[in-house]
C-alpha cells in the first residue's frame, strides 16, 4: 500500500551574522548551508497497520509525512502509495489519503464544523447517502454531535481535533497520516482521541502512520515503530521486539523485611549485575537477560526477601536512549 | 468535462455563503469598505478633471471618452476588490508558513481554491456603484452605444480582471523561492499605476512593454476602445489571447512553484 | 536621542536590511513606475496643447513648470513621499491592539507612541539615503532644469521639511490606527487617508494646476503640509520668509494632531482589554 525506497531530501537555508553589520553584509552577499532532513530512507506498509513514527524535533518524521501526503517533492528516491508516485498530486490519489495534523487547522476558523464538512462532502464527490452515514458514524464515534453547528474558533482544543478527524475521515481514506494528533491536548481528549483511532483501524482497515511525541500513544496504537534520527532510520520493527533487542537487562526489585538487620546490598553476589539503588526494606539490581533466573534464586536463597518482582526496562526508556545515543545494530537487520 | 465545471461552480457557490455569512458580522468593515472605495473613486475621477483642464485630450481621447476608461479601470478594481485581493493577500501567507499543505492534499485543483476561496462580501457594494459611474460617464458620451456593444465591453472587462489577477499572483509566487515575507505583490500592484492611464499615452519600447509583456496597458484601455470605437478584431483578440496565455503562464508558475514548496514543517 | 529611541532605529535599520531584494526592488520599481507614467502623462498633455504631437517637450509651461520640471516635481513627489510617510503601509500600532500584543509594550518603561515613532524615524531615514541616491542619479543624467532652483541648500531644506511633515504623517494615521481599540478593522481609514491625501496633498498632480477654488479649499487641510510644502522645498521654491510662515502651519497641524492622538489613546487605553478582538 505504501511503498518507499531511497528517499532523499534537503533543504538550502542561508546564514545571516547578528547585528547590523550582519544584516547590512546580507544585503549583498548570503553564506547558505545545506541540511539533510532525510538521507535515503526505504519502507512498506501493508492495509490495517499502524506504523509509528518516532523521533526528536528536526529528525525528519514530519518531513516524511509530508511527501507521502505529496505535499512536498524529495530530491532523490522513489515512492508509491495507493499505487500512485504521491508528489504527482493525481485526484485518484488525493481522494484516497487523509492527512491530519494536530498544528495546523484545516477547517475554516468562522464557521460550525458542519458547514466545513459540507464542503468537503462537495470536494471528495461523497454521495449524500454515504455522507449522510459516515458523518453519523463517527460524530456519534467522537461523541461532537451537539457541537456540529457551533463555530470553530469557539470549540475547545479537544473538539477541535474531534472535528479535524471527521473531516479527514468523511471520505473513507484508505491511507492516513497522522502527525501529532494529540498535542497539547489534556489526558481525557488524548485517550478519547486514541480509542477512536484504534477502533477505526479495526473496523476499516486503512494504512496509518503516526508520529507523535507521546509515548503512549505509540504504545497503545502501534504494533510497529519507526525510530528516525538525524534523517535516518535507526529502528524500524515490531514495538515488542524492541525490547528483546535492545533491552540487554531487566531489572529486579526485592522487597526487604525491614526488622531483619541484613545489609541490602551485601545479599547480592557481586559479578551477577549492578545494585540500581538500594535503600532499607528494598533492592534494585539491574540483571543482564540470560542470567536473570540464577541472579533471583540467589537472592531469594540468601533469605529475608519477602517478595520479587523482574521487569522489562521501561520503552519509552528504551526509545529515549536509541534516540539519545542513536544505537545503530538494529539497522543491520 | 461539464459535469467538472458543474462541481466547480458548486465549490465556489459554498466560498460565496461562507463569505457572506462571515461579511455580515463585521458591519463597520462593511460600511467603511464603501466609503473607502468611494473616496478611490472621487480621487480618480477629480485626477482626470483637472487633466483635462489643461488639455483638450489625452492620448487620443477627449474628457468624456477617458471618463469611459476611468469607469473601465474603476470595475476593474471593483472585482479584483470583490473576487481576488483578499485571496492575492493571503497566498504569500499560506506559502511562508506551510498553510498550503491541507490544500494539496484535497482532490480539487489548489490553484482554484487558493484563488478563489475568499470572496469579500463587504465590496461587493462597490461592483455597483463602479457601475454607475460607468453608466454615467456612457451618458455623458452624447452617442448611443448598443447592447453588444456593452456586452462584449463587460466581457472584455472581465478578462482584463483576470489579466491583473494573473500578474499580481504570479508575482506572489514568487514567494516559493524567496520566502519574503510578503512577495512582490505590492510591486507589482505598484505597477498597476500604468493600467491607471489611457494605453494612447504610451510610445515606443514602453507601449509594446505595457501591451505584451506586462498588460497593463490592456486591462482597461482596450474594453473602453472597443465601447467608444466599435468592435475590432485586433483588440478583441489581443485581450482574449493575452488573457488565455497568461492564465497558462500562471498555471504553469504554480505547478513548477509547488516542486519546491518546502512547507515549513512543525 | 536617548538610548532606548537609538536602538529602536537601528533594529529598523536591520529588519529593512534582511530582506533585501524587496528593500530595494520596492524603492526602484515605485520610483522608476511613477516617473514612466509622468513622462508619458506630461508628454502626451504638452504634446496636445503644442500643436505638433513630436514637438519638444518643454517649449510652453503647464501650472508654471516645464515638462522637464515637471519630471523633477514627480522625481520629489515620490522619493520625498517615501520620506514623509515611509516605506511601509502602517498598521502596525492597529495590529497590535488587535491581537493583543500591545500589553507587552504597556508594562515598558517608554511611552508606547513615542516608541512607535522612533521607529518610523528610523525608516525615514532609510527613505532620506535612498531619496540622495535618486537624486544624484537623475541630476547626473538629466542635470538641472532652467525653471527650478534646485541647490545642496534647497535639497537640505526639503529633508528637514519632510522628516517634519513626517511628524504630521505620523499624528495624522496614529489618530485613525487608535480606533482599533474600539473597531476591529482600520486599515480602510488608513487607504482613505492615503487617497486623500496624495491628491489634495499634490502628490498626485501639483496643487498649482487645481482650479483657484480647489487651491484655496486645500490650503485649510492639512494635506498640503504633509508633501506639496516638503516637494516645493526641494525644488527651491520656498524663500526664507515663507518657510517659517508654513513651517509654523505645519508646526501648528502636528500639534493639533498629537494632541488629539494623545486623547484617543487615553480614551482606548481604559476600555483596551488586552486581548484580541
Amino acid at each position: 500500500m505504501i511503498e518507499v525506497e531511497g528517499i532523499r531530501k534537503s533543504f538550502r537555508l542561508h546564514k545571516k551574522a547578528a547585528g547590523l553589520k550582519g544584516s547590512f553584509v546580507s544585503l549583498f552577499h548570503r553564506k547558505w548551508e545545506e541540511k539533510h532532513a532525510l538521507k535515503g530512507v526505504s519502507f512498506k506498509v501493508s492495509p490495517g497497520e499502524i506504523v509509528g513514527l518516532v523521533g526528536a524535533n528536526g529528525a525528519g518524521k514530519t518531513t516524511l509525512v509530508k511527501i507521502l501526503a505529496g505535499i512536498v517533492h524529495p530530491t532523490e528516491g522513489k515512492a508509491t502509495v495507493l499505487g500512485h508516485t504521491p508528489w504527482e498530486r493525481k485526484n485518484a490519489f488525493r481522494s484516497r489519503i487523509a492527512l491530519i495534523m494536530g498544528q495546523k487547522a484545516s477547517l475554516w476558523w468562522d464557521l460550525p464544523a458542519e458547514d466545513c464538512f459540507l464542503l468537503l462532502k462537495e470536494i471528495y464527490q461523497i454521495p449524500e447517502e454515504r455522507y449522510q452515514s459516515a458523518l453519523k458514524t463517527l460524530v456519534d464515534a467522537l461523541g461532537v454531535r451537539g457541537q456540529l453547528n457551533t463555530q470553530i474558533r469557539r470549540l475547545s482544543l479537544g473538539e477541535r481535533m474531534k472535528m479535524e478527524l471527521i473531516a479527514a475521515l468523511l471520505h473513507d481514506p484508505q491511507v492516513v497520516f497522522l502527525d501529532e494528533p494529540t498535542i497539547g491536548l489534556d489526558l481525557t481528549a488524548q485517550r478519547a482521541i486514541r480509542d477512536f483511532i484504534l477502533r477505526y483501524s479495526q473496523e476499516k482497515k486503512p494504512a496509518m502512520i503516526l508520529t507523535s511525541h507521546y509515548m503512549e500513544d505509540i504504545e497503545k496504537l502501534c504494533k510497529r515503530i519507526i525510530i528516525i534520527r538525524d534523517g535516518e532510520f535507526v529502528y524500524d520493527g515490531p514495538l515488542a521486539k524492541i525490547t528483546d533487542r535492545y533491552a540487554k537487562f531487566k531489572v529486579l526489585t526485592a522487597k526487604l523485611d525491614p526488622t531483619a538487620a541484613v545489609h541490602a546490598a551485601t545479599l547480592f553476589p557481586k559479578g551477577l549485575g549492578e545494585v540500581v539503588s538500594s535503600e532499607p526494606g528494598e533492592l534494585k539490581v539491574k540483571v543482564a537477560r540470560d542470567r536473570v533466573p540464577e541472579a533471583a534464586s540467589a537472592l531469594l536463597k540468601s533469605g529475608g526477601v519477602l517478595d520479587l518482582l523482574i521487569e522489562e526496562v521501561d520503552i519509552a526508556d528504551i526509545i529515549e536512549s536509541l534516540l539519545r545515543e542513536g544505537v545503530r545494530e538494529g539497522k543491520s537487520s | 468535462m461539464r459535469s467538472r465545471i458543474w462541481r466547480y461552480v458548486r465549490l465556489y457557490g459554498h466560498f460565496l455563503a461562507f463569505s457572506f455569512s462571515k461579511g455580515f458580522e463585521f458591519r463597520f468593515d462593511f460600511y467603511m469598505r464603501i466609503i473607502m472605495d468611494l473616496c478611490y473613486y472621487a480621487v480618480a475621477i477629480a485626477f482626470y478633471r483637472v487633466l483635462f483642464l489643461h488639455t483638450p485630450n489625452l492620448g487620443g481621447w477627449n474628457e468624456h471618452q477617458a471618463m469611459v476608461f476611468v469607469s473601465a479601470y474603476l470595475i476593474v478594481d471593483a472585482i479584483n476588490m470583490t473576487v481576488f485581493t483578499n485571496n492575492l493577500w493571503f497566498m504569500p501567507q499560506l506559502i511562508n508558513r506551510g498553510d498550503l499543505d491541507y490544500y494539496l492534499t484535497r482532490p480539487v485543483s489548489s490553484l482554484f481554491f487558493v484563488s478563489l476561496r475568499d470572496f469579500a462580501a463587504n465590496s461587493f457594494v462597490n461592483l455597483l456603484c463602479a457601475l454607475g459611474i460607468f453608466a454615467w460617464a456612457v451618458a455623458r458620451l452624447g452617442e448611443p452605444v448598443s447592447f453588444a456593444r456593452t456586452a462584449l465591453f463587460f466581457g472584455l472587462v472581465g478578462c482584463g480582471a483576470f489579466i491583473f489577477f494573473t500578474i499580481n499572483a504570479m508575482a506572489n509566487l514568487l514567494v516559493f523561492w524567496t520566502h519574503a515575507p510578503n512577495g512582490f505583490g505590492e510591486l507589482v500592484w505598484t505597477l498597476g499605476k500604468f493600467g491607471e492611464r489611457p494605453d494612447g499615452i504610451y510610445r515606443g519600447f514602453a507601449r509594446k512593454v505595457l501591451l505584451l509583456v506586462l498588460p497593463f496597458g490592456v486591462i482597461s484601455s482596450f474594453p473602453a476602445r472597443i465601447l467608444i470605437d466599435g468592435f475590432e478584431w485586433r483588440i478583441f483578440l489581443h485581450v482574449v489571447g493575452i488573457t488565455a496565455l497568461f492564465f497558462g503562464l500562471l498555471v504553469g508558475v504554480w505547478r513548477f512553484g509547488l516542486r519546491s514548496y518546502s512547507s515549513a514543517s512543525s | 536621542m536617548s538610548g532606548w529611541a537609538t536602538q529602536v532605529v537601528s533594529f529598523e535599520l536591520r529588519k529593512v536590511f534582511t530582506y533585501r531584494f524587496t528593500f530595494w526592488v520596492k524603492y526602484f520599481v515605485g520610483a522608476i513606475t511613477e516617473l514612466t507614467v509622468a513622462y508619458f502623462l506630461w508628454g502626451a498633455i504638452f504634446a496636445a496643447t503644442a500643436g505638433a504631437p513630436d514637438s519638444a517637450p518643454g517649449s510652453n509651461r503647464l501650472g508654471g513648470y516645464t515638462f522637464h520640471g515637471l519630471l523633477y516635481y514627480t522625481l520629489f513627489a515620490t522619493l520625498g513621499a517615501n520620506v514623509v510617510r515611509t516605506l511601509d503601509r502602517g498598521g502596525e500600532i492597529s495590529g497590535e491592539i488587535y491581537q493583543g500584543t500591545l500589553s507587552r509594550y504597556l508594562v515598558y518603561p517608554v511611552p508606547y507612541l513615542a516608541y512607535r515613532y522612533a521607529a518610523y524615524f528610523g525608516l525615514q531615514l532609510i527613505s532620506v539615503g535612498q531619496l540622495l541616491f535618486g537624486v544624484s542619479v537623475a541630476l547626473a543624467l538629466f542635470g538641472v532644469p532652467a525653471d527650478l532652483a534646485i541647490t545642496p541648500g534647497s535639497i537640505a531644506l526639503g529633508i528637514f521639511t519632510a522628516l517634519l511633515s513626517g511628524a504630521l504623517s505620523f499624528t495624522l494615521t496614529a489618530c485613525l490606527e487608535l480606533v482599533a481599540f474600539w473597531q476591529d478593522t482600520v486599515w480602510n481609514l488608513m487607504a482613505m487617508l492615503r487617497f486623500i491625501g496624495n491628491l489634495l496633498g499634490g502628490l498626485m498632480i501639483p496643487i498649482s494646476l487645481f482650479p483657484e477654488w480647489g487651491r484655496s479649499f486645500v490650503a485649510f487641510t492639512p494635506f498640503p503640509y504633509l508633501f506639496s510644502f516638503p516637494i516645493r522645498c526641494f525644488l527651491g521654491q520656498v524663500g526664507g520668509a515663507e518657510w517659517f510662515r508654513e513651517a509654523s502651519v505645519l508646526a501648528f497641524w502636528i500639534l493639533a494632531t498629537s494632541g488629539a492622538a494623545a486623547f484617543i489613546w487615553r480614551r482606548g487605553t481604559r476600555v483596551y482589554s488586552g486581548v484580541g478582538i
